[in-house]
């Protein structure tokens, strides 16, 4: 595996930033640390990809940023924001009528609350699989477990969290 | 107001028979993907992502500038530890540049010294050549008699670069021989630039007259790169054509000096405000073919779906690009000339960050905004009312 160049490691950021950026804000539930954390991802991996190439850079800034997150709160022994501090600004779509959008921002704080309350396990295993819609291959890989575990623990997930939102 | 939409949306979204709460008790595994694919329209700020790009990028070139540093200090320990011991080979590097080209202006060395002048980018005398123009720079302390030399430097790397052009050689020793005279004006460039802004304001006809002379040099090594660029093949071309952007931006940056220096001095005999003028309209207009010219590219390329946040950016800046130039015409026409220039100068800073994010987002996706692909999965799925 070849080292990343500048150009090859800035292109990765494009390809990747928003959905780590996700990943970790959904993690730690705060737009300011999930920008910082993100970004510290990003200056990590150079470290590690310009000395070594890797065969799946996505898996390796996932797991970088797993490990950030759970530094964060090992570190700082914080737990997760409140419920109650969980409030979205307003989807903007300018095809959708003030209705449809307080509907759907509605279903989205409903499902984002309903997620907080899952184990970390079971959050990050949901949000690679049905938001960043990695393979449960990769997330195997990041996991460092069988795929058989991986949907296992996936269906325990999807299962928790329909019971949330009963 | 807020609060009955909010009670119409929560009854929506009770009464709601395939995704809401009632539903939700025979909720279907894909109606449950489905709610949590909403998630999918969190998305990191579009600024935040530029600005971080922008730094991580910054950090990148540091550290490598780093690594050469430190391997160039290597490289000059080994240089002198071999010197101590043995004869060294004569590398014509620049450590042995340096010290022929002080030798030869502080002792008078004649044969090396003629020879060096007449030489050109890829010859062994080249280096010698560089070292003893930097030589004489350092040996020359009037101001006036820096940017006179600086001009005549720029002039013979114009002269260099024509016989580079001209010569019979292959595409890549071509390429490798203006890269060098490239670097070289480009450090000139910069050099005359700062000489200028440091130069004595007390007497404006020289500081003008120099001033002049820097951007009409700047203005001809620009149109003599372009031909240089022709003649060679377009697979060799990327890295040069970075390093020509570079000159070409600090060729501008001659040109705004020099305006400013007009403007500066505009109330002295030796400028005439009818240049001035003359001046910033060219600016304004170019500035404004810029706008058009990159309007269109908004058009051709950021249409996708992929693009479109960053496309709301670019005709955000384009319109106040546009809003500016308007005011620096209305400035010029009301004599207002310094703050014309200030408003080129707000225009030209817009104009770089805005061609900068169109380069950028070449890449094949852009900054975690949500791309087609998502789009087309959200639109397989909507969110059902």
């Amino acid at each position: 595996m070849d080292k990343f160049t500048e150009q090859q490691f800035l292109e990765c950021y494009d390809q990747h930033v928003g959905k780590i950026y996700r990943y970790i804000y959904f993690r730690v539930n705060a737009e300011e640390l999930a920008q910082d954390l993100t970004s510290e991802v990003f200056l990590k991996s150079w470290q590690s990809l310009s000395l070594k190439g890797v065969s799946n850079p996505r898996a390796f800034f996932y797991q970088v940023a797993r490990n950030l997150v759970t530094d964060f709160y090992r570190k700082k022994d914080k737990t997760p924001i409140s419920l109650e501090e969980i409030t979205d600004k307003p989807i903007s779509d300018k095809t959708a009528s003030p209705l449809d959008l307080a509907a759907v921002s509605l279903d989205m704080n409903l499902v984002k609350q309903a997620l907080r309350q899952l184990s970390p396990d079971y959050q990050e295993i949901i949000i690679w699989r049905y938001l960043d819609e990695l393979e449960t291959k990769e997330i195997a890989e990041i996991l460092n477990k069988s795929e058989g575990a991986v949907r296992t623990l996936l269906s325990r997930a999807l299962g928790e969290l329909r019971g949330k939102l009963t | 107001m807020s609060f009955v939409i909010w009670i119409l949306s929560l009854v929506r979204v009770l009464c709601n028979k395939n995704q809401g709460f009632a539903s939700s008790l025979v909720m279907t595994e894909k109606d449950l993907i489905n709610r949590i694919q909403l998630l999918k329209q969190v998305s990191p700020k579009d600024d935040w992502v530029v600005s971080t790009r922008a730094k991580l990028a910054f950090r990148l070139e540091m550290g490598r500038k780093k690594d050469l540093l430190n391997k160039d200090l290597f490289a000059l320990k080994e240089l002198f530890s071999s010197w101590g011991t043995n004869s060294p080979k004569l590398a014509w590097n620049a450590v042995y540049g340096v010290i022929i080209a002080f030798g030869l202006v502080l002792g008078g060395g004649v044969v090396t010294g003629i020879a060096s002048i007449q030489s050109a980018p890829g010859s062994p005398l080249y280096p010698v050549k560089l070292s003893m123009e930097k030589a004489r720079l350092i040996a020359s302390f009037s101001e006036e008699s820096k940017i006179k030399l600086q001009a005549e430097i720029v002039d013979s790397r114009l002269q260099e670069l024509s016989v580079v052009v001209a010569n019979q050689e292959s595409a890549e020793q071509k390429a490798e021989k203006v890269t060098q005279v490239v670097d070289n004006i480009k450090e000139q460039l910069a050099s005359a630039n700062d000489q200028l802004s440091k130069s004595n304001q007390s007497e404006p006809k020289k500081v003008v007259a120099a001033a002049k002379v820097i951007s009409e040099k700047a203005s001809q090594f620009s149109k003599a790169l372009a031909v240089a660029k022709e003649s060679l093949p377009a697979n060799i071309k990327p890295e040069l054509d970075t390093k020509i952007a570079q000159v070409t931006e600090t060729g501008k940056q001659a040109d705004m000096k020099y305006l400013e220096t007009m403007i500066a001095n505009q109330n002295s005999a030796e400028v005439k405000k009818e240049d001035i003028v003359v001046k910033l309209n060219e600016e304004i207009q170019g500035l404004e073919e810029q706008v058009i010219a990159r309007e269109k590219k908004i058009a051709d390329q950021f249409s996708l779906a992929d693009r479109l946040p960053i496309r709301a950016v670019l005709i955000n800046q384009t319109e106040q690009s546009r809003d500016l130039l308007e005011k620096a015409n209305q400035a010029v026409a009301a004599g207002d000339l310094a703050g014309a220039l200030e408003l080129i100068k707000a225009v030209k800073t817009i104009e770089s960050g805005a061609d900068k994010m169109v380069e950028n987002a070449d890449a094949p996706e852009v900054k975690g905004v949500a791309t087609s692909s998502d789009m087309e999965k959200l639109e397989e799925n909507p969110v059902k009312q």
